[in-house]
């Protein structure tokens, strides 16, 4: 029997959305570098539990040098969104994060967002 | 008086027995704290926490002789309910085996989970009474769907473990909860029963049981959900098995003893 567990069925998942962001910058912003501001943003505003309920994920497959996603409930799209807005600076580099679109699947978000 | 409620959508003597079962005394009981040599401070640390009683559990590992004897020891000396518990943390083929031969010694017998073989074996089980962290060491929650039916089928309860967020920080704290509310929310929607357990080591690591119960109720379990969980249920599986154990044959109860 594989370890994985069994996929379960539609009815049963949680619904999710992927909040597209885009990262403005003069200076070159790294990939871990982001990951750790976004999640400290995120606890800062809305603690351990609040984060935990959210089902919060940073989509790394997804990650563009401006653009970058990250998973959540439809509920909570707006905590993140402003968690994220929260964040001024990364490791003392100057930055502003604007949103750009929610979508429901990440095909979507490819096809909208990523084209290129 | 019929007049009175007649055009009030809430009527107050149906919701009267539902409110006064959240405020009325729980006897919490905590039914998983291991078995160490500092079982003394244990015994004091629950008793002060107004814990009506604890499991203590060995590891089927162990020796058994010896905990059977110091159990009557503390029995003896403590008002507490002490209940006598067994953690069987082997490979698959070795549970039903263990839990067969244990079964009449050891009031609750546990198994620890982890891997998803061991946590489907467990729930589908009838001689296993809890499925004690099936998310330890893992990505996802460790159960699904059919583990859930089946543990319902069963009887089998599933615990969260309140020393795996003690034991954490930070991101790691975060995923720990998640896969707590990924695994409460299963429970939910397929009415399978839970527990909260302390999986105490030390005697720092304790909590009442008010307190355990208030971690289903933060990951969305409702209050009186969550109270059950941490007081009717166990007492009712200890009784059950208890019951169980003084059977002469199945279906064959000993009335009197002369």
């Amino acid at each position: 029997m594989r370890d994985k567990t069994k996929v379960l069925p539609p009815s049963c998942r949680e619904k999710k959305r992927y909040i597209v962001f885009e990262l403005l910058s003069d200076e070159k912003i790294e990939f871990n570098e982001l990951i750790k501001a976004v999640w400290s943003s995120t606890i800062n505003l809305i603690g351990c539990l609040g984060v935990a309920k959210t089902n919060f994920k940073f989509i790394s497959e997804l990650y563009n040098n401006q653009r970058f996603v990250v998973r959540c409930l439809p509920k909570d799209v707006e905590f993140i969104r402003l968690a994220i807005a929260l964040i001024t600076e990364i490791n003392e580099k100057k930055v502003c994060i604007r949103s750009l679109g929610v979508t429901g699947t990440i095909r979507a978000a490819k096809i909208k967002f990523f084209k290129n | 008086m019929n007049s009175l409620f007649a055009d009030c959508n809430f009527n107050i003597f149906v919701h009267i027995p539902i409110y006064l079962n959240l405020f009325m005394e729980h006897r919490f009981f905590d039914l998983n704290i291991e078995f160490s040599k500092n079982w003394k401070e244990i015994i004091k640390r629950a008793e002060k926490l107004e814990l009506a009683g604890i499991c203590l559990v060995v590891n089927s590992k162990e020796n058994l002789e010896e905990y059977h004897e110091i159990i009557e020891e503390i029995k003896r000396n403590t008002k507490l309910e002490i209940i006598k518990g067994l953690l069987i943390d082997e490979n698959k083929d070795k549970i039903t085996k263990i839990a067969k031969k244990n079964r009449r010694d050891f009031e609750l017998i546990l198994v620890k989970g982890g891997s998803y073989e061991i946590n489907r074996f467990a729930c589908s089980s009838q001689y296993i009474d809890i499925l004690s962290n099936p998310g330890s060491g893992r990505k996802d929650c460790g159960i699904d769907h059919i583990c859930c039916k089946d543990a319902k089928e069963h009887e089998v309860l599933i615990e969260l473990n309140f020393r795996e967020i003690l034991k954490v920080s930070g991101i790691d704290k975060i995923k720990e909860l998640n896969k707590m509310k990924e695994i409460l929310r299963l429970c939910k929607r397929f009415n399978t029963n839970f527990i909260v357990n302390s999986g105490a080591k030390d005697v720092y690591e304790l909590r009442g049981g008010r307190e355990l119960a208030s971690l289903s109720y933060s990951l969305g379990a409702s209050l009186e959900e969550s109270l059950f969980a941490n007081s009717e249920l166990p007492l009712k599986l200890i009784q059950k098995n208890r019951n169980k154990i003084f059977q002469i044959l199945k279906g064959v109860d000993l009335e009197y003893e002369g």
